[in-house]
């Protein structure tokens, strides 16, 4: 996984090629923050998502709302990734509505 | 009337009963839709049959009932609380044509009427309305009246709410989980439970390696689940461990496992979690359709938020969850979780109704008694087939005579378990009681249960009501106390009368339990001394002393009302829970409450009893009322210097000598027997020559010429075709009694 910075300047993606698990969480972390520091709008992109564990969709949500609490924007581009939305169906992440620390009204796990 | 008329009438009943269950629960949540529905359709169903088999004065009647009810169908009209006591006036009325057809009355003109005008819009009383149509929410309707508890009604439901009520599209609740299932050891139906489950893990949880996905797993194979995952403490990024649990989770699990198959999921770390499980719905409890807890009541029981905060934001008259989540009172995933299992419980309850209407057949109860009968016969002739085959020492027929034994045990408790119904039967008809009683009287008064599921005969369940509707009468009356005295005592406004059925054996316990004001037993003393029902030097316990409120004539009320307190009430409770072969109890404390608690067999077709002999008769003396057996020698007799009475432990039993009452003749055997037995708390001795042993018995009527032998309460027949008649102790104590007394006077 990295980040690169667009050859707008104004935005950033992240590629992700690999499970997102308690063993890359950490490093997963670093690469978000890195992106948080460098610009306001920052696309995650999947090449591939072969599995995400509580750990992963867990962190993608704390990046999410550390974005929308600085009003940056984070796109989640979840076209190469059925699994990601499956396994926080399944854990029961997936609701109605987001939470109140949820700014910009797109919660990650909204239906 | 033809037969088809009689079915007619039995599913007019039917009817009529869910109908008043809507009704109740209409007025609690007005805005239920499905409720006025199913009302409708029941006005709807009793008006067409009541036409078809020629009921016309009840078809026309519900037609104008049916009309006024379209208008809330539509939507032109709000559900009042006016409107409420109308339809169970209606519905009353309906039921009173149905019982005596032939009695014209201008009550139905006077609904009618009643009706029109509300319809109208002209009101006979000041109109509360239980909901404002053109609101979007629910609000309370009363909000002075809500008590420090909120009470149901107190509470929102959000089920008008588009995007909080799209939750039913993703629950699925398969039918078959919702069917009771039987227990292939026992054969026995297990009950369907719906269980909350709160399950915070330790942060490190996923660090031990543990896979919650595993266990989520897990809990979905014991059965239904909703599954809400609460992030509100996830941090932000410049905070979060990424390898910790930041997640909890909030599950309702709808299963017909046992509580500790929950817990076994999380055995291997119950010391790395923070496990709640409580029970949320069960088979058999009272239930109105398939409503279930309002949002509001479901997060204060969880803790999530306080009674007070949630009048103050009732008073705000928006969106509850919207309001709780905006003023960051509580989480939206809290909010979430108690509105999926709103739903999941709703659902549950939908399909249980379904699936309860299509697995039951329709049968006579005369039938049903008449294969009791038929059975206790087939007991007799099996016991006598046995005897003889033991006798003839044949092992062919011995065989063939055992295998008829076990068939027939298991005959005859099947038998018998089709005639148990469950007690919600019964408690279900007390709502209204409450209802209508409190309101008459000025007091706020909830009705709650437990143990509805619990089974009894038809006929206990059946002669039960009257003793049971005079207690509860009682509780409202006297036990619990005006709003405002409660208040001043520290209690909520709205009391409570608790309805509590448990299993004890071959019994079944029922308690009734009000949180009113007590029975003050210096009081009950004082009258009973006024009456000359004891006289001033007899000292008695609190249990003793509430015992009087049981003799004829007694009664505490200083004025008669309709109600109760004309002392003739509790004396006439006692002996109809005595004929059931049952007991009464009381148990009090001033200013907390009082529980009465009702001991009745399971059954009045068998009885577990003691056959003894008594001057070559047979008698069966109740097992259940049994403490012990000791022997009578003639040195005993001698030492009580020709008193009656034994000396067991160094405690003196007094006893009634059966021979005597019975005025047996035949020679008294060197060795008697004492059968102890327990009667209103003191412990009496019966004087037999010989016990046989434990029987299980078949009660059969006595005939005609028997009906004024009130100590006996029926006869069974004896595997060698001879009679045994069954002694009623209670009443035979009293006999003796009576006997003693004219002795003395003679």
């Amino acid at each position: 996984m990295n980040f690169q910075m667009d050859t707008s300047g104004q935005s950033g993606t992240i590629s992700i090629n690999e499970p997102v698990t308690i063993e890359n969480v950490s490093e997963m972390k670093n690469v978000f923050l890195d992106a948080y520091k460098k610009t306001n709008q920052v696309n995650i992109q999947f090449e591939s998502l072969a599995d995400i564990d509580l750990n992963g969709l867990q962190l993608f949500c704390s990046a999410h709302r550390t974005f929308s609490k600085a009003q940056k924007i984070l796109r989640i581009d979840l076209t190469n990734a059925p699994i990601f939305k499956k396994k926080a169906k399944i854990i029961g992440l997936i609701r109605h509505k987001g939470c109140h620390l949820e700014q910009s009204d797109n919660c990650l796990w909204r239906k | 009337m033809d037969k088809q008329q009689q079915s007619y009438r039995e599913e007019a009943y039917e009817l009529l009963a869910e109908l008043e269950v809507s009704l109740l629960e209409l007025e609690e949540t007005p805005d239920d839709e499905d409720l006025v529905d199913q009302v409708f359709r029941a006005m709807h169903t009793i008006k067409g049959s009541s036409a078809m088999f020629g009921f016309d004065a009840i078809a026309a009647f519900t037609h104008e009932v049916e009309t006024v009810l379209d208008l809330v169908r539509s939507g032109k009209m709000p559900v009042t609380k006016e409107l409420v006591n109308l339809a169970l006036k209606s519905r009353d009325q309906i039921k009173c044509m149905l019982d005596t057809p032939e009695i014209k009355t201008n009550e139905n003109e006077d609904i009618i009427k009643q009706l029109k005008r509300l319809s109208t819009g002209e009101k006979v009383q000041e109109p509360k309305p239980l909901i404002d149509l053109d609101m979007k929410m629910n609000i309370e309707p009363e909000p002075k009246s809500a008590p420090e508890n909120i009470t149901e009604s107190a509470l929102v439901t959000e089920t008008k709410i588009p995007e909080e009520t799209e939750i039913p599209k993703e629950t699925e609740i398969p039918e078959e989980t919702i069917q009771e299932k039987n227990d292939s050891e026992s054969g026995e139906p297990r009950a369907v439970i719906s269980y909350r489950i709160r399950f915070k893990p330790d942060p490190q949880l996923l660090v031990y390696g543990t896979n919650p996905f595993q266990l989520i797993q897990d809990i979905e194979e014991l059965g239904d689940t909703t599954i809400v995952a609460q992030t509100n403490r996830v941090p932000d990024l410049f905070e979060i461990e990424p390898d910790h649990c930041y997640i909890h989770w909030d599950i309702i699990l709808t299963t017909d496992q046992e509580i500790e198959a929950i817990r076994d999921v999380f055995i291997f770390i119950e010391d790395k979690c923070d496990l709640h499980i409580e029970i949320i719905d069960e088979d058999g409890e009272i239930e109105f359709g398939s409503d279930y807890k309002k949002l509001g009541q479901i997060l204060i029981e969880r803790k999530d938020i306080s009674s007070d905060l949630l009048k103050q934001t009732l008073q705000k008259q928006r969106r509850l969850g919207e309001i709780l989540v905006e003023s960051h009172a509580t989480d939206q995933g809290h909010v979430e979780s108690a509105l999926a299992e709103q739903d999941h419980i709703r659902t549950v309850r939908e399909k249980r109704k379904q699936s309860t209407t299509t697995s039951s057949i329709r049968v006579d109860a005369d039938k049903l008694d008449t294969l009791v009968d038929l059975v206790g016969e087939l007991v007799t002739v099996q016991a006598t087939l046995s005897q003889k085959a033991f006798s003839s020492e044949d092992t062919e027929l011995i065989g063939i005579a055992e295998q008829v034994e076990r068939l027939t045990a298991d005959l005859r408790d099947n038998t018998m378990s089709i005639r148990m119904l469950p007690i919600s039967t019964t408690f279900s008809t007390f709502k209204r009681l409450v209802r209508d009683l409190s309101n008459e009287l000025g007091k706020e008064v909830s009705m709650t249960t437990e143990g509805g599921k619990t089974e009894l005969d038809k006929k206990v369940i059946e002669r039960l009501n009257d003793p049971m509707v005079h207690i509860i009468r009682n509780c409202i009356d006297h036990g619990i106390e005006k709003p405002d005295i409660r208040e001043k005592a520290g209690k909520s406004r709205t009391g409570t009368i608790m309805l509590v059925a448990v299993h004890s054996g071959a019994n079944v316990l029922i308690k009734i339990t009000d949180d009113g004001g007590g029975i003050d037993p210096q009081k009950v003393h004082s009258i009973a001394l006024e009456k000359g029902i004891v006289s001033p030097d007899t000292e008695l316990s609190d249990t003793e002393t509430y015992n009087l409120l049981f003799a004829p004539g007694f009664s505490t009320a200083k004025t008669v009302s309709d109600i109760s307190g004309r002392g003739v009430g509790m004396d006439v409770v006692k002996r109809s829970i005595e004929a059931l072969r049952g007991t009464i109890e009381i148990e009090s404390e001033m200013g907390v409450g009082t529980t009465i608690t009702l001991k009745l067999p399971l059954t009045l077709a068998i009885i577990d009893g003691l056959l003894v002999e008594v001057g070559k008769e047979y008698y069966v003396l109740p097992l259940s009322a049994v403490e012990e057996c000791v022997e009578l020698t003639q040195e005993d007799r001698v030492r009580s210097k020709g008193r009656n009475i034994a000396w067991v432990r160094d405690e003196i039993i007094p006893y009634i000598p059966l021979r005597d009452i019975f005025e047996c003749k035949s020679e008294v055997p060197p060795i008697e027997q004492v059968v102890i037995v327990e009667i209103d708390g003191a412990l009496i001795g019966y004087v037999v020559d010989t016990i046989i042993g434990e029987h299980q018995t078949v009660i059969k009527t006595l005939g005609r010429v028997y009906r004024g032998a009130k100590e006996f309460s029926g006869a069974t027949i004896l595997a060698d075709g001879s009679v045994a008649l069954i002694l009623d102790v209670h009443r035979l104590s009293i006999l003796a009694e009576t006997l003693e007394r004219k002795k003395v006077v003679n």
